[in-house]
């Protein structure tokens, strides 16, 4: 993909920290080579374990933390860039928002910052982002009365103001209930709509398949898996038969089709369970033909489509490493 | 545009932190002082030297107390990261503060001195409008601790800036005060040098001078000098803010 196609282009980005003195200065590396590309106008999910890295990748990637290697280039351009950071919108993962103002005030104040809202536009806008985040009836209160779920709401609208070309969502749903979970995700896809690349880290691998075109699992600071979530022609099938009388010429001809599918187990009466993954339906049709040709009695057949949750686990296991996020 | 956004957020966090209540103890703890002093000519300029001197104390502790979480304690809490990734620079984000911070604490300087004026400074004979413009002075010491601290803020955490700076202030006051008469012969050279060095870093001698200028006291141009310092202290926070790696927690 060429790079102006790219919203984020990050490339063999490295991060090592300095643990304190009385660590004895140790150092630890919470990125390792991470490559990540984003094209515009999709939905990009980040996944990851905790301390794989993700949050540390996405402070890289917004010029908040200075990579120890490795290049970023986020619209085109420099994240350093005034013009460019003008347009990422970006909510934290964890953040404190300012008690004494007001929602709108708070508002107001990003507005300002990010300085591409006209002045004449500002109020309006305002208005737009409150109203879709369902926070108009609370705009004059201070955001010390508003709860974790409402401030939530909040640093997304923040994140959205002036409609910006990319929006990195950093665990943006987990203070919200449920039915802010779905408002966020069809806030997520709206902007999709309009063209705004979004990546969302989340570790809510349900929200992540609905919303996300593509997502990149890092495991100990790296991409260990790139994932097409739409369409679906990529996602696996897993396929479990159960075949009386399976010969070994069977079980090797089945093998051959698809090196997933292996003998899992057998029973009395000569049946043998057979389970693994197949890259598409027309290998399944290949086995059943496979088996039914070899003089086998195809007892059962089963697929399922290979969840993102199933994805993710085969993909990090259960590993729970202790990296710096 | 973004430098007075970043005042304003400055100026309104400290109105509504917990900071006002120094301030404010300190106009109270005026007020009951001068009420209780049965005849303060008989004092004189000893009396207002002393209030200044107080005054300065409680001044420092309060620039201290302001500054040192102006940026630490944004990074603690993750308002730092809202802040950062819009399209301000660190300068600007700290220039923001430090004219947030002077403004609060030349309004808090401005109130003590018309306290002091108002009490004090009417009855004795060097007159309420020496009172007022000598107390207004401590804003120099004021700024320059509140500039040591906020380069303190840029590198520590917020109780670490606070006690760095104030461990400073106290240290270099400590070898200032320290008499040469009272030191063994070989070693007065040594300690008049590290003295001057210090003057230099925090110029504590000299900005005390200005306030005696109050009284009609000769006021050297080293000591309108020494305001620059402040300038420095802030051009030191600058660069440790530029160049820290992380504004992450």
């Amino acid at each position: 993909m060429e790079s102006s196609q790219l919203a984020i282009d990050a490339r063999g980005l490295v991060k090592h920290y300095r643990r304190g003195v009385r660590a004895g200065l140790r150092r630890s590396t919470a990125v390792d080579g991470l490559d990540l590309q984003v094209a515009r106008g999709t939905v990009h999910g980040l996944l990851g374990p905790n301390g794989a890295g993700k949050t540390t990748t996405i402070h890289m990637l917004l010029g908040l933390v200075r990579p120890s290697a490795g290049s970023v280039d986020v619209l085109g351009g420099s994240i350093r860039d005034a013009a460019i950071r003008a347009q990422v919108g970006y909510v934290p993962e964890k953040f404190e928002l300012p008690p004494f103002l007001t929602a709108r005030g708070f508002l107001e104040l990003h507005a300002r910052l990010q300085g591409r809202v006209a002045r004449s536009e500002r109020a309006r806008e305002i208005e737009r982002v409150l109203e879709r985040v369902s926070l108009r009836s609370r705009s004059e209160d201070p955001i010390s009365t508003l709860s974790k779920g409402m401030q939530q709401r909040l640093a997304i609208a923040q994140a959205i103001l002036g409609t910006p070309q990319l929006v990195i969502l950093d665990e943006p749903t987990s203070a919200l209930d449920p039915v802010g979970r779905r408002d966020v995700r069809d806030l997520v896809l709206d902007l999709r709509r309009q063209g705004v690349a979004v990546l969302l880290n989340s570790h809510l691998l349900s929200e992540v398949e609905q919303v996300c075109d593509d997502v990149a699992i890092i495991e100990h600071g790296r991409v260990v898996r790139e994932h097409a979530l739409e369409p679906q022609q990529d996602s696996a099938l897993q396929l479990r038969l159960r075949v009386r009388d399976c010969s070994p010429a069977i079980a090797a001809h089945v093998t051959r089709i698809a090196p997933g599918v292996v003998i899992t187990g057998q029973e009395p009466g000569d049946i043998a369970e057979l389970a693994g993954r197949v890259a598409s339906e027309d290998d399944v049709a290949a086995i059943a033909a496979a088996v039914i040709g070899g003089g086998g009695r195809l007892l059962r057949l089963t697929t399922d489509t290979e969840s993102l949750e199933d994805l993710f686990l085969r993909v990090v296991g259960d590993d729970t490493s202790e990296a710096t996020s | 545009m973004k430098l007075f956004a970043i005042v304003r957020l400055t100026l309104a966090e400290l109105r509504h932190g917990k900071l006002l209540v120094l301030p404010l103890s300190v106009i109270v703890a005026m007020v009951l002082i001068a009420a209780n002093i049965e005849d303060p000519e008989l004092y004189g300029t000893r009396l207002l030297e002393g209030m200044w001197a107080g005054l300065g104390v409680v001044g420092v502790l309060v620039a201290a107390l302001t500054a040192s979480g102006a940026v630490s304690s944004e990074i603690e809490r993750g308002t730092m990261l809202l802040l950062a990734a819009r399209p301000v620079s660190r300068l600007t984000i700290l220039a923001g503060k430090a004219i947030g911070i002077a403004i609060y604490l030349l309004v808090c300087v401005v109130a003590w001195a018309a306290t002091l004026a108002l009490t004090i400074g009417t009855q004795i004979d060097a007159g309420a409008a020496t009172a007022f413009w000598g107390a207004l002075l401590l804003i120099a010491p004021m700024l320059l601790a509140a500039m040591l601290a906020l380069s303190a803020s840029t590198l520590l955490p917020s109780r670490g800036a606070i006690g760095s700076t104030l461990a400073i202030w106290l240290a270099v006051s400590v070898v200032a005060a320290i008499p040469l008469s009272a030191v063994r012969a070989e070693n007065v050279a040594r300690v008049e040098r590290a003295q001057e060095a210090l003057g230099w870093v925090l110029p504590l001698e000299r900005l005390a001078d200005l306030r005696r200028g109050a009284l009609g006291l000769d006021v050297r141009p080293e000591d309108l000098a020494a305001l620059s310092v402040v300038g420095a202290w802030f051009a030191v926070a600058c660069m440790i803010f530029r160049i820290r790696g992380s504004l992450a927690r």
